[in-house]
């Protein structure tokens, strides 16, 4: 690439290289432990007749 | 360095400039083994890739103790003032502008830089681009050579290879690099 004679000579100020933007991750619900194993699942509490 | 530069015709610029100058430039294009990276870099020699998020910076590899570019050396990082200069440019994947500071000698058809960092970029296939220029290179497909260098084509460039048994696989959608690109080295999509 030939781009010719030399011209001038410039003092440019520094530029500031693009960051890319970081997005807030969502927090996230906290999550109920597994029960280990072989031990019996909590019957559901018994919900009152419907008249 | 005054003396040197009145000596080659040379007009030493005393006035700093606060705002980058643009040119325009080529690239070629890598990827990893894995390819979980893509690199720009320069279309001659054997210099380094560009880094992504961090300029590049001019070394000279002639006189090692001067700070590039020096006026009267060849050393910088090559700009042109016209995209269509960049016509004839050796099989590129990749044109783009760039924004150029730091000591910047003006040329009488581009600049040379002491540091640079692309603006916007668009993967061109190479041949169109030679035929056409770059407002009819719109690249299709990417194929990988040997050694990781990646060469976006054209759909009527990507059968043509095939039918002479250009020894490249395919690598993946033109889209889909470009994106990759541009994320890489967060920058904007060139439209020209």
């Amino acid at each position: 690439m030939n781009i010719g004679r030399p011209k001038r000579v410039f003092e440019v100020e520094p530029v500031s290289i693009p960051v890319p933007e970081v997005l807030p991750v969502p927090e996230t619900e906290p999550q109920a432990e597994p029960l280990p194993a072989g031990e019996p699942v909590p019957a559901a509490e018994p919900t009152a007749p419907s008249p | 360095m005054s003396q040197t530069l009145l000596e080659a015709g040379i007009r030493p610029e005393d006035q700093a400039l606060s705002e980058p100058i643009m040119g325009w430039r080529v690239w070629t294009l890598h990827s990893n083994r894995r390819h979980t990276e893509l690199r720009m870099r320069p279309i001659a020699g054997n210099a380094p890739p560009w880094p992504p998020l961090e300029p590049a910076r001019a070394r000279c590899t002639r006189r090692r103790w001067h700070r590039g570019p020096e006026p009267t050396c060849t050393c910088g990082l090559h700009a042109t003032r016209d995209p269509g200069m960049l016509h004839r440019a050796r099989n590129p994947a990749v044109i783009g502008t760039v924004a150029l500071w730091g000591r910047v000698v003006e040329h009488e058809l581009g600049y040379r830089s002491e540091f640079a960092y692309p603006q916007r970029l668009m993967l061109v296939c190479h041949l169109c681009f030679w035929l056409w220029g770059p407002s009819r290179s719109a690249a299709r497909e990417v194929v990988r050579l040997r050694g990781g260098r990646l060469v976006p084509l054209c759909d009527e460039h990507v059968q043509l290879s095939r039918r002479y048994g250009y020894p490249a696989r395919r690598f993946a959608g033109a889209s889909e690099v470009e994106i990759a690109l541009l994320s890489t080295y967060a920058v904007d999509l060139l439209r020209v």
